[in-house]
């Protein structure tokens, strides 16, 4: 699985460190406290066997204990400290009055001088301490007997149990707080990355040209070369564009020169038509080439430095100008668009496209041009034009749209609008469609892919 | 009718010249924006001919500033790109059609005369007034249906008082739409030409079509019929 958040990642690998770090530290301490209990009960034991050897007394062969031994403990019946002394075959010599009532409590052999501890286990509840010792008696004899002392585990438990709580409890509370602090920490570090997104979403979205907000070094660099693509993108448009424009008023003025000076030059209308027809044919191919440079700029456009084109107010400085230009066939024109329907496109290739196809209808129309927009399924954005004109006739549809890759070979008509249409929605990956429009003629349809 | 030509190419400019005044217009030239807009806030044009890539004010602002002044001559746009941008830009300004270089002369007559008509409220090439029935497209002129024979300037006013019937037409107007600029002005020739028009629109002096109001100019008396 890959997280694809930098937000989720940290939080993520933060709770993990957090809980190990806490886990380990807890388990450490919980043995910590354990062994120091239960190096405390030992010591505590060792004083006992010391203390209960200070009583002991053994006379001829016979081991000699008093009544009542010194630590009160161990003359209190079950009290919990007892103390067993056995001989070296293991039999029982004596034990403590503590542990009178108590049924044979299990003991494991001693070595002579030496302390064994042993921790309570199935068999027993008691922590026993056991060590050997050698009674040299007047006559030079050694008797051997081992002391085995018992202590009662369960409030030793109960101690490290109480204290294991505590623990557990505070280091939770600990791990909450700190998931806390980090989490205040994590939203704190990563803003000026969530505010980057921000401002990248309201450049998509047309609200901003540039990220305008103070971001830390880190990410300056970042927002700086952002900022300098973004420029460089619309001013290499622009200056493509400028240059296209120029080019074609540098081309244009003298062509228009050369027709008007065709017809004072001869009057040969033969002549006259063949100037005229070449005139008309380099004008085409100026068209063609500047339209075709004019695609490949835009597949190489950087969406980010397109703003969202509203296509209601688009088609409505449209159709304000196609009126004026055809008062006089006084045309009904109807725009059916959603005033929040927009396209992520260059506003100009959008003004051709649409300039073009509604200025073929009006060219087209007998009283009524219309154009709607609606969103389709998946998503994709249909736009349609129609006119009550003659229509394109069904077998000649395809051929008009093939011959969008010739502009050069077109003659006026509905064909050459429809070229530079075409030429600029192949650039933008839309279809377009010829079809029969319920108004009587042509229904020109064009279809954008989501963006 | 008089026209204004804004176009910054000499050559250009003087084709267009030629075959409006050939056409009947008379005409005066500027060769960039600022004279221009001199040219268009001095005096009255029927029509006024703006190139889009102008020097030192471009077509667009001139357009645009030529409507802030209340010029409401008709306007065609002349423009080398032919880019929807362009053309919309150029018709929001304030201009009424556009022409695409390199255009031919009689689509440009065309474009003239149809904006003249549509200025005047005429949308058809042949208006007819009374008896008179004037073609602004041919050029001809019939007078209960026979033709008649009348020179450049003798038509160019009968078509200015036809485009603006019942209106009336100072000496100094009609002086102003039918002389270019820079000619010798002598409102005389007007009532010249008046005079000429009557005897050959009105020879028994029966309709009397062209009335003269005293001190304030001319008005054609006849009513708009359908042609």
């Amino acid at each position: 699985m890959i997280i694809r958040s930098i937000n989720s990642r940290l939080l993520l690998s933060l709770t993990l460190f957090v809980a190990l770090s806490l886990g380990l530290s807890g388990y450490a301490l919980d043995r910590a406290f354990r062994n120091s209990v239960e190096t405390g009960l030992e010591e505590k034991l060792k004083a006992n066997i010391y203390a209960l050897l200070a009583d002991t007394d053994a006379e001829q062969s016979e081991l000699i204990m008093p009544e009542r031994l010194q630590n009160p403990l161990f003359n209190r019946i079950e009290s919990g400290l007892y103390a067993i002394i056995n001989n070296q075959h293991g039999e029982e010599l004596w034990r403590s009055p503590s542990a009178i009532t108590l049924n044979s409590l299990p003991t494991n052999p001693a070595t002579t001088g030496l302390f064994q501890i042993s921790q309570p286990n199935s068999n027993s509840d008691y922590y026993q301490l056991s060590y050997g010792i050698i009674w040299e008696l007047e006559n030079g004899e050694e008797r051997h007997y081992h002391v085995h002392l018992f202590q009662n585990a369960e409030p030793v438990i109960a101690e490290i149990d109480e204290f294991r709580t505590v623990l557990w409890q505070w280091f939770g509370a600990i791990g909450i707080i700190l998931l806390l602090i980090q989490g205040i920490i994590m939203r704190w570090g990563l803003r000026p990355l969530r505010n980057l997104a921000q401002e990248l979403q309201a450049i998509e979205g047309g609200q901003q040209e540039h990220l305008k907000g103070e971001y830390p070094s880190e990410l300056e660099n970042v927002t700086q070369n952002l900022n300098l693509l973004i420029d460089n993108e619309r001013r290499q448009r622009q200056r493509y564009r400028d240059t296209l424009a120029d080019l074609a008023h540098s081309l244009k003025t003298p062509l228009a020169i050369l027709r008007g000076l065709s017809t004072k030059t001869t009057d040969n209308p033969k002549q006259h038509k063949s100037f005229d027809e070449q005139i008309t044919r380099m004008d085409d191919i100026i068209n063609h080439q500047l339209q075709r440079a004019n695609s490949k700029a835009i597949t190489v456009a950087n969406t980010l430095s397109m703003q969202p084109i509203a296509l209601a107010s688009l088609s409505d400085k449209l159709l304000r100008s196609l009126n004026k230009v055809y008062a006089d066939k006084q045309v009904r024109c109807e725009s059916r668009i959603d005033k929040k329907i927009s396209l992520r496109a260059d506003e100009r290739d959008l003004m051709e496209v649409f300039g073009n196809l509604l200025d073929n209808a009006f060219k087209a129309c007998q009283h009524q041009v219309c154009i709607s927009a609606r969103f389709s399924d998946p998503k994709s954005l249909l736009i349609c034009i129609e006119d009550d004109g003659d229509g394109i006739p069904e077998q000649q549809r395809q051929a008009v749209l093939k011959r969008g890759n010739r502009a050069d070979t077109q003659h006026s008509g509905q064909g050459i609008g429809l070229a530079v249409a075409l030429d600029i929605l192949t650039s933008y990956q839309a279809q377009l469609h010829i079809d029969k429009s319920s108004l009587g003629g042509a229904k020109i349809q064009i279809e954008f892919p989501s963006q | 009718m008089r026209a204004l030509i804004v176009e910054d190419e000499p050559q250009l400019q003087q084709q267009l010249a030629d075959t409006l005044s050939q056409s009947g217009y008379s005409i005066d030239q500027a060769s960039d924006g600022e004279e221009g807009l001199y040219y268009g806030n001095e005096f009255n044009y029927d029509i006024a001919i703006i190139d889009l890539g102008l020097p030192k004010i471009d077509g667009i602002e001139l357009i645009r500033q030529l409507r802030a002044n209340e010029r409401d001559m008709p306007i065609l746009i002349l423009t080398a790109r032919g880019n929807w941008q362009d053309k919309v830009e150029g018709l929001e300004a304030g201009a009424d059609d556009y022409l695409v270089k390199p255009f031919h002369m009689e689509e440009l007559l065309a474009r003239l005369n149809a904006l003249i008509r549509r200025a005047a409220g005429k949308a058809d090439a042949a208006i007819k007034m009374g008896y008179l029935l004037l073609n602004t497209r041919t050029q001809q002129v019939l007078s209960r249906e026979l033709p008649v024979t009348l020179t450049a300037y003798e038509y160019k006013v009968l078509e200015y008082l036809m485009l603006n019937p019942q209106k009336v037409i100072s000496k100094t107007e009609l002086t102003e739409h039918i002389y270019a600029q820079d000619y010798d002005r002598d409102s005389n020739v007007i009532e010249v030409f008046i005079g000429r028009l009557r005897k050959k629109l009105d020879p028994d002096n029966l309709a009397n079509p062209i009335e003269t109001l005293r001190g304030r100019g001319y008005r054609l008396a006849l009513s708009e019929s359908n042609a």
